[in-house]
């Protein structure tokens, strides 16, 4: 007996799959803007608040303007290419198989760095369950949920749970906001502008084009049908998401309590600190909840991306199967599990220098887009 | 259509002399077994005819008055007259009448309740639409009752359902097509639609739905229900039953395909999802602030009767940090003189309450109070003062149980409570992740659930342009669009303002 058969979905006229195809690329936004949040919180809770001291959210500012940066080249070139009118119009067309192999990996890497953020938070939530309860949990919950392609089920969730889970996470810090540490924010450039410049650096290299590969439609066969005449967004949203996430991580860093800087914690120590000076209990389960299930999206979504990447690289067909899903979850739970402090040590270091296919990709792209506009100018 | 299984006796043509007819039919009717066909030989225009009708069935006074009083008061067949013209045209004064020569639809329409007329030098044999079974009158809606709003619902009669649908909707495009589903026993169903506004390909594949039911007999529209819905196993139910013709016609306009059955006293809208079994029958007829305030009451009972109880027990069995101490202590010291582990307890009872509820349902009016003091008194108050059951673990039950009553679908209300034992199980053994898990299980197989092979939960899962009108009913002049089931050809309900008097900017 199958538990989790579907049918197939009934859409014939061209509105509907239009109106289908703008669903997902909303959606498809909205899962790539949680992924992005929750990589900028894990990164920060992990490596900036020790490097850069305190004001490390002027880290995510600076992060923000090669984003920014970007976006508005992508926006310039793309309106003097044929076809779509951001980055995503851009992004296919350096996506090789053995791009699209890299990227796969690449997104496994992040599932891999959110699961021990996730396994080390509720590690330290559920002392009386042991981390191999844990971790093989987490795996059956996301593997249960992506049986038979559940591919289009986790966009319509990211984009249902979207902007409850943002309030959720604003509203979880508000009751405690009048128990802060003012001085936290001063001197407003922590241990100097490099050390600054230097964690703004790291937080290019690693979530600059960690997001944009989930911009990326897989099922590219199907989709391209329901293309037709749809209007595709830019990274203006993004943009605004990452602002919403200095914002967060500046009333977090705010919430921090004094001996936070100054002892070593483990990832879900930091993770949970912001709420220990909390005495609102919805204060307390709202963020436990929100972040729990921030997590799980993501590490589902990440997972998701990476099959479908690994397996377009190898196939045509549309979704990966659920025997590739399985092998990426099975893959990424002993990493979690036993060398989640090696693991993520060397992911700080090796996540970084993943950019540099990435950008030169790109920038072969636009400057391929640049003559091939040229062109077509003098033609015509 | 597969062909109706009908007994060898009752199946072929119905030719040949008036004798062989009358035996055949009366062979196929069982007349020898059956009391209640009655047979009739009579005379009518010089010609001899026998009526077939079943009693109780059919009316007997109209047989008498319409069929046998005409017939054998009949003048002789005039010169250069075809019996049959002149039969139709003078002598019978019914409305309805056709002449078959299929053994099969002549039965059918007997037992619907047709009388039949086999007349000798008439091939086949002619059928009346002499019906006249008793039914229930139209009522006021037991399980839909409204304040504001009207007061009809629908009966066990296909018929009277189908006029009061047309009397609510006196439009052409109303269209109302004959369907019937049963191999063996037939039974005749309505796909109400709204041209143009229902999808084309989702009425299409309603209809191949229902012609590929290869069962003998549906005996209730929820057997209809399971045996067309898109996933068998999935928790929520993908079509809404209502027993208001109002109701129903509101699903028409949002671009839905309704069902009606005989002997069925409501009708199925389809495709359908979550934000249809969260709506109330009048919270379109009260004004926008009420309803969505009532809506909002709703969700927030719905969301109490699924987490509660289990982020109650998993707050304090596993994250009693999250707790104040204060509420931290007094949750200990009544726990602590009950012999039962909070999980347990909690799931008994929980088990208890639904088991208090199916009784109150089962058991007849007269012993309702009887019913009441049991659960009260004996159940409640009883188990705290032998410390069986901690209070507060009462509380959370009570609390949760009110909220699921407030679904205003039954079967929303037992998904809800089928959800909350699988949530509780996954929190008293797994705390915050169980719970957290157990919802995103649930959360994603919503999103992914289809009917008539759409998106359930849209506008909510995937978000589309649609009217304001799934989660909170935002004011009706806001609702220029039809719901996101509806053909997206014909999704504006309106072009322009809709209070198109007020010169105002919002209107």
């Amino acid at each position: 007996m199958n538990l989790f058969r579907t049918t197939t979905e009934v859409h014939s006229q061209p509105a509907q799959l239009h109106q289908r195809w703008e669903a997902y690329v909303s959606d498809q936004y909205k899962l790539s803007a949680l992924c992005l949040l929750a990589l900028l919180w894990l990164s920060h809770s992990l490596f900036l608040a020790d490097r850069v001291s305190t004001p490390s959210y002027l880290s995510v500012l600076l992060f923000l303007m090669p984003l920014a940066v970007l976006h508005g080249v992508c926006l310039f070139l793309s309106r003097r290419a044929e076809g779509g009118s951001t980055l995503t119009a851009l992004l296919p067309r350096f996506l090789g198989r053995g791009m699209e192999c890299l990227i796969g990996l690449s997104l496994l890497c992040d599932a891999v760095f959110l699961l021990c953020g996730l396994a080390s938070l509720l590690g330290e939530m559920l002392p009386a369950l042991r981390r191999y309860m844990i971790v093989p949990l987490i795996g059956a919950f996301c593997f249960l949920s992506m049986l038979r392609n559940k591919h289009f089920a986790l966009l319509r969730l990211s984009g249902f749970l979207f902007l409850p889970l943002l309030i959720g996470i604003f509203l979880s810090a508000a009751p405690a906001l009048k128990e802060g540490h003012f001085h936290h924010f001063f001197p407003l450039l922590g241990s100097g502008p490099a050390s600054i410049g230097k964690g703004a650096l790291w937080l290019c290299g690693n979530l600059g084009c960690a997001c944009l590969p989930l911009l990326i439609p897989g099922e590219k066969e199907s989709l391209s049908r329901m293309r037709q005449k749809g209007k595709r967004r830019g990274g203006g949203f993004l943009f605004l998401l990452s602002l919403y996430a200095l914002l967060v991580i500046a009333m977090y860093t705010y919430l921090l309590p004094p001996y936070a800087l100054t002892e070593q914690l483990s990832m879900g120590e930091r993770l949970l600190l912001p709420v220990q000076i909390s005495s609102s209990v919805p204060g307390w389960s709202l963020y436990v909840c929100s972040l729990i299930l921030l997590l799980l999206v993501c590490y589902t979504g990440l997972i998701s991306r990476s099959a479908a990447f690994l397996h377009g690289s190898c196939t045509k067909e549309d979704h990966p199967s659920d025997l590739l899903i399985l092998v990426l979850i099975l893959l990424s739970l002993p990493c979690a599990f036993f060398y989640a402090h090696d693991v993520q040590d060397y992911l700080v270091l090796l996540l970084p220098y993943r950019a540099l296919p990435y950008l030169a990709a790109l920038t072969l792209a636009s400057i391929g887009a640049l003559i091939k506009a040229g062109k077509r100018r003098k033609t015509a | 259509m597969p062909d109706p299984v009908w007994p060898r006796e009752a199946k072929g043509a119905l030719t040949g002399a008036y004798a062989e007819k009358c035996t055949r039919l009366r062979t196929a009717c069982h007349t020898e077994l059956s009391s209640d066909v009655k047979v009739r030989a009579f005379s009518v225009l010089g010609h001899e005819a026998t009526l077939f009708y079943i009693d109780g069935m059919a009316d007997a006074s109209q047989v008498t008055r319409y069929i046998l009083f005409p017939c054998q008061t009949a003048p002789q067949l005039p010169e250069g007259e075809e019996l049959l013209d002149h039969l139709l045209s003078v002598v019978l004064p019914v409305g309805v009448v056709q002449t078959t020569c299929q053994l099969e639809q002549a039965l059918s329409s007997l037992f619907s309740g047709d009388a039949l007329m086999v007349i000798d030098g008439i091939d086949g044999v002619i059928t009346l639409d002499v019906k006249g079974y008793a039914s229930r009158g139209i009522a006021p809606p037991p399980d839909e009752t409204v304040i504001v709003g009207p007061h009809e619902g629908f009966t066990e009669t296909l018929k009277n359902n189908l006029t009061l649908m047309r009397r609510l909707m006196r439009s052409p495009a109303l269209i109302a097509e004959p369907i019937s589903v049963g191999n063996k026993i037939p039974k005749q169903l309505f796909l109400l639609y709204l041209k143009d506004i229902a999808p084309d390909d989702a009425v299409e594949e309603m209809r191949r739905r229902i012609r590929g039911c290869n069962v003998d007999y549906v005996f209730s529209m929820g057997a209809l229900e399971q045996l067309l819905e898109d996933d068998p196993y999935a928790l929520l139910p993908q079509a809404v039953h209502t027993e208001r013709p109002d109701r129903a016609c509101s699903f028409l306009l949002e671009g839905q395909i309704v069902v009606l059955m005989e002997n069925a006293p409501y009708a199925m809208a389809m495709p359908a999802g979550l934000p249809h079994l969260l709506h109330a029958p009048d919270d379109s007829a009260m004004r926008w602030q009420y309803g969505s305030f009532l809506r909002l009451l709703r969700m927030c009972g719905l969301l109490l009767a699924l987490v509660l109880p289990a982020l109650y027990v998993a707050l304090t069995t596993f994250h009693p940090e999250g707790l104040p101490v204060t509420l931290m202590t007094s949750i200990l010291e009544t726990q602590s003189k009950v012999p039962l582990l909070l999980f347990p307890s909690m799931m008994i009872m929980l088990f208890i309450f639904c088991l208090i509820n199916e009784a109150g349902t089962r058991v007849p009016g007269a012993l309702g109070s009887g019913l009441s003091i049991v659960g009260g008194l004996i159940l409640g108050q009883a188990a705290i003062t032998a410390n069986l059951f901690s209070p507060l673990v009462i509380i959370v039950v009570a609390l949760s149980g009110l909220g699921s009553y407030a679904a205003p679908s039954y079967s929303l209300t037992l998904s809800i409570r089928l959800a909350q034992f699988l949530l509780l199980i996954l929190a008293g053994l797994f705390g915050f992740l169980g719970l957290i898990g157990g919802l995103f299980l649930l959360l994603m197989r919503t999103a992914a659930m289809t009917s008539l092979g759409r998106p359930a939960n849209a506008p909510l899962m995937p978000a589309r342009p649609a009217n304001p009108d799934d989660l909170l009913r935002l004011p009706i002049w806001r609702q220029r669009l039809r719901g996101a089931l509806s053909n997206p050809d014909h999704i504006d309900r309106t072009r322009g303002k809709m209070r198109a008097w007020d010169d105002r900017r919002h209107s």
